[in-house]
């Protein structure tokens, strides 16, 4: 028998939804980034890249300032910054959106490893001024149900899935197909800054060489599994936060010889996800092509 | 069908290779190779220094040479994997983890089992080829993108490392993260004594040849480029898109699981945490060599000798070998958008 008390609403079940939340806040911001990106036809495997970058410039901006707010500016400059990179790249010079994701990634974890460390021996230690997580949440909060009905129900969102479905037609109906997708992969980039700034603002205190360990990753297959729907990406970013926290609440039970097969849980969970969803996925029809007229 | 020169997917400009555009290529890593000197003034640190500790640490001295050497041959296997993948239309970003479960079943089969080298590079050849065929199995079955699927077993593999070197493959004394250091009929044998130099820098030399061989003088290598290059007029060709698939990414996947086991066999003697990071650095090392496994072998050394001499650039100039990377990932950018490197899709 188990004793109740380990699933008492005050010690364990309240504690492991709180965590699961936590865990859910960055792969959430991260996955509707891609979303919209996607949507526009834009796949930019870089997320990883670009929460580097917004985790780096988070906690930097946020220590020289001492400010959290200019640290979280700082966060989307720098998501949005590697973000321009990938869309000149990918959308202007119609560069292979796989290689390039690919390239962004790597130069993003040398230049924000090179600069922390460069940074750390002239400050000494750089804490970084935080924010509380139900910041992030909130945010997360207003804009899944703003970015399901912007796509859904405005003439910006029908232009943007008429780009990612059928570019050609698109720009046969007046729509600027480089310019939609340039708005929507530096969004996406934003938000992956904002996912970055969670990580090192508020969820830790300080930045850490490849903090983000995959979860840009992650968030990519919580788009396929959220079918492209921001609420589709919600479910599926608890999910994964819920698989991530309960390593937390499981580590003392199961011993430190297992605790490496805990830590595998999420990334087991997302092939399981891929393999279940994938195939029958309404992906755009255009993802990941360049457009050319 | 068509003749095989018809249907030869990207073609990417390289040094080595014959008949690409080679001016255009050397422009990019020079360009590359300009901004590493900023990237370590951004460090706040002498470019000058930096850039004679690392062509000191990759070439100073024969020890030296001999250390880039050790670390162009897993670079080579993994190269000549993604290079191989990529011609059959998988974009194999999973040759990290794929070495890793080759060096694990090698550090298995060598310092527990204490097998002979042979055996012990086979099985690690094996679980290579195994742990690629799980994401081939559901990008072919199930649709599920390999480029997520190989991170993710990436990931997995690295913690199903950690779990065998503090648990069931400890070594003896059970103090370290590590295994025992294998039993000498287990290990490669060295080709310079006192260095990390090994004998798998022949079989390195071997594998190029046979996968340049394979690709490009046989009808199982044209299938597989087939495939890659447009599986749908593959598929209207009468060739079975998915099983040649299969064929090649079971094939990249023992030539990461080999690259894994000969480190653990030859160079590092014993497996401890921590992932390679090769199978990464591998993507530059195929693109830079034009998909072709003989521009690997070129491209591979100057990946290697950039290792070694980032390595000795830690340690002697203060500057993190790590930015290294944004070299490759610029390098990549570079080869990203260089002519004709296009998704046929």
């Amino acid at each position: 028998m188990i004793p109740m008390e380990i699933f008492s609403w005050r010690d364990m079940a309240l504690p492991m939804m709180l965590t699961a939340l936590a865990f859910a806040m960055p792969l959430l911001l991260a996955a509707l980034g891609e979303l919209v990106g996607e949507r526009a036809g834009v796949l930019n495997i870089g997320l990883e890249g670009m929460m580097l970058g917004g985790a780096w410039a988070g906690a930097t901006a946020s220590f020289a300032a001492g400010s959290a707010p200019l640290g979280l500016l700082g966060a989307v400059a720098a998501g949005m910054a590697l973000a321009g990179v990938f869309a000149l790249l990918t959308i202007t010079l119609k560069a292979d959106a796989v290689v390039a994701g690919t390239g962004l990634n790597l130069f993003a974890l040398g230049l924000t490893g090179t600069l922390h460390r460069a940074l750390g021996e002239r400050w000494s230690e750089v804490r970084s001024a935080t924010l509380p997580e139900w910041v992030f949440a909130l945010i997360g909060a207003v804009l899944v149900p703003l970015l399901w009905w912007g796509l859904k129900s405005t003439r910006p969102g029908l232009q943007l899935r008429a780009v990612g479905e059928y570019p050609a037609a698109a720009d046969t109906a007046g729509v600027r197909v480089s310019r939609v997708r340039w708005r929507a992969t530096l969004f996406n980039g934003a938000l992956c800054g904002l996912a970055g700034a969670f990580l090192s603002m508020s969820h830790t205190d300080s930045f850490g060489e490849n903090m983000t360990a995959g979860r840009g990753f992650i968030a990519l297959a919580i788009v396929i599994f959220g079918r492209w729907n921001p609420w589709g990406a919600l479910g599926g970013a608890l999910l994964f936060g819920a698989a991530e926290g309960s390593q937390f609440f499981l580590q003392s039970k199961i011993g430190t010889t297992f605790y490496p097969l805990l830590l595998a849980l999420p990334y087991a969970l997302t092939l399981l996800v891929l393999a279940g969803f994938a195939g029958r996925s309404p992906a755009p029809a255009a993802l990941g092509q360049a457009y050319e007229r | 069908m068509p003749a095989p020169h018809e249907i030869e997917p990207r073609v990417l400009p390289s040094l080595l290779v014959p008949g690409a555009p080679r001016l255009y290529a050397a422009c990019f890593l020079l360009f590359a190779f300009f901004l590493l000197p900023l990237v370590v003034m951004l460090a706040g640190r002498s470019p000058l220094e930096a850039g004679a500790a690392l062509v000191q640490g990759a070439a100073g001295n024969p020890s030296r040479l001999a250390e880039s050497l050790s670390k162009t041959i897993p670079l080579v296997m993994t190269g000549l994997s993604v290079a191989l993948a990529f011609r059959a239309g998988f974009f194999n970003i999973g040759a990290e983890g794929q070495m890793l479960m080759g060096a694990l079943a090698g550090a298995a089969l060598g310092a527990k089992a204490q097998w002979p080298a042979g055996l012990v590079l086979l099985g690690g050849a094996l679980a290579g080829a195994a742990w690629a065929l799980l994401a081939g199995v559901l990008k072919v079955r199930r649709g599920a993108p390999e480029i997520i699927t190989t991170i993710m077993l990436n990931y997995i593999a690295l913690q199903l490392v950690a779990f065998a070197v503090q648990g069931p493959l400890q070594e003896a004394a059970r103090t370290q993260p590590q295994t025992d250091v294998l039993p000498p009929q287990s290990q490669l044998p060295a080709l310079l004594p006192d260095t990390n130099l090994h004998a798998g820098l022949l079989i390195v030399l071997a594998c190029a040849g046979v996968c340049w061989w394979l690709l490009f003088r046989t009808e199982r290598g044209f299938l597989w480029r087939a495939a890659g290059a447009n599986p749908l007029a593959a598929r209207g060709a009468g060739i079975d898109a998915g099983r040649q698939t299969l064929q090649a990414v079971a094939l990249c996947g023992a030539l990461s699981g080999l690259g894994g086991a000969m480190e653990v066999a030859g160079a590092t003697k014993q497996l401890g945490m921590g992932g390679f990071g090769y199978g990464y650095t591998a993507i530059a090392v195929a693109l830079l060599g034009a998909l072709n496994p003989l521009g690997v072998l070129p491209a591979a050394l100057l990946f290697g000798m950039l290792d070694a001499g980032g390595k000795a650039m830690e340690r002697t100039a203060g500057v993190p070998s790590v930015a290294v990377s944004v070299v490759i990932g610029i390098l990549i950018f570079a080869l990203a958008v260089a002519p004709r490197l296009r998704r046929t899709n």
